[in-house]
């Protein structure tokens, strides 16, 4: 398996490539934009693009779907019904199944929009929008940011320490690093006022 | 990217080291595997998917290589040379770097997170979009280097130098800082409160 990072200036997003070096199968995740660029650099390595993972349907991260739905016949794994004029795959939370080759799991993390998806890739996580290196995904309400820190510590940060961060937008991290660095996982000083009350009550 | 073969040791969830059963931690002999890794690539001029976690180096010269999709995350580094090399997509998570030169480097998409850098200098280089959350930075230099949407989220730099960086999307949150010196950086362009971050 090799990945390949792709900074697209649209949304200042990260677009990967994954390719199953044995098969020359490859999927895309999150296609921020669909340069001619990225069409060159995977023609070159002869990959064939036959999965696109959408970890949320946010426009900076799908912008490129429907271009790169004309050039290659690739199935769409979201956990929505359609994307634009795109008919998906859709994926629940639990979901293990088979991409190019590759064993993949689907883990639901809601909070930074309800259809967030973490797609686990062996050691690899592409975590979109909901976990960045050393923040949490931006919420709606304190509700949202709750239920992504309870999803995001059940889901992700139990996983192996060693497991690869492949966020949505920045530099990517590793497990054991978000455990220790998030800002995000930080208790907000309501949280710790909650505490103290429930510890004197 | 490396394979993610399991450690086979009983109850270990770590990643083999490449072309190995075991991972550093339980490898009968990780002296001779860090020994046979460097003459590896002595003789090449890109390293490619290679899992060296949690290695020992010291003294080596790996200056002028390109590294693509490598881990040296958890390795002790000690006097180890990486000037003017290129990496991508590597890994240097909890890596104990002590006296190491990564002058005019040019990393990008890379992870340093929870590293200790003592004596390091990463001057003159292209570190864009790398993490540096957690790291330790004690003594160091990071001057003349572009940091463009890199992160230092929870770092604690001391008496380390960003000299005339472009820190334009740097973030630098809940960092502790002593001793640091931003002369002639464009610090109005650094991310350094949660208010500023872009949705």
């Amino acid at each position: 398996m090799t990945v390949f990072f792709h900074y697209s200036l649209y949304g200042c997003a990260n677009v990967y490539l994954v390719g199953n070096d044995e098969t020359r199968e490859a999927i895309v995740v999150d296609p921020a934009a669909f340069t001619v660029g990225l069409l060159n650099f995977i023609e070159e390595k002869g990959y064939d693009v036959k999965a696109v993972f959408v970890t949320h349907n946010h426009q900076h991260h799908v912008n490129g779907l429907r271009t790169l739905l004309k050039i290659y016949d690739a199935t769409v794994y979201s956990s929505n019904a359609r994307i634009g004029d795109a008919a998906c795959r859709v994926v629940r939370d639990g979901d293990s199944f088979r991409s190019c080759g590759l064993a993949v799991s689907a883990l639901s993390v809601p909070g930074h929009s309800a259809d967030s998806i973490v797609f686990k890739v062996g050691k690899l996580l592409f975590t979109g929008d909901a976990l960045h290196a050393g923040l949490v995904g931006r919420t709606m309400s304190q509700y949202g940011l709750g239920l992504l820190k309870e999803q995001l510590r059940q889901k992700v940060l139990s996983l192996p320490d060693d497991s690869i961060v492949l966020p949505g937008h920045g530099p990517p991290s590793c497990v054991a690093a978000e455990r220790l660095f998030n800002a995000g996982f930080r208790k907000t000083k309501a949280e710790t006022r909650q505490e103290r009350y429930e510890f004197f009550v | 990217m490396f394979d993610f073969k399991r450690c086979t040791a009983r109850g270990c969830a770590a990643t083999a080291l490449s072309g190995d059963t075991h991972c550093a931690a339980h490898h009968k002999t990780p002296e001779r595997y860090a020994e046979a890794a460097l003459e590896r690539m002595a003789a090449m001029a890109s390293v490619k998917n290679l899992n060296l976690a949690g290695l020992r180096f010291e003294g080596v010269d790996l200056s002028g290589k390109r590294f693509y999709a490598c881990s040296f995350a958890g390795s002790v580094l000690k006097n180890v040379t990486f000037a003017g090399s290129t990496f991508r997509m590597c890994f240097f998570d909890f890596c104990q770097a002590d006296s190491c030169d990564f002058s005019g480097i040019d990393a990008q998409f890379c992870s340093f997170a929870g590293g200790t850098f003592l004596n390091a200098s990463f001057e003159n280089s292209e570190l864009v979009h790398n993490n540096f959350d957690g790291a330790r930075m004690t003594d160091c230099t990071l001057s003349y280097s572009n940091l463009y949407n890199s992160r230092f989220i929870m770092a604690q730099l001391e008496r380390t130098d960003f000299v005339d960086c472009n820190l334009k999307k740097a973030y630098f949150l809940l960092s502790r800082e002593d001793g640091v010196s931003w002369k002639f950086s464009n610090t109005q362009e650094a991310i350094r409160d949660m208010e500023r971050l872009e949705p």
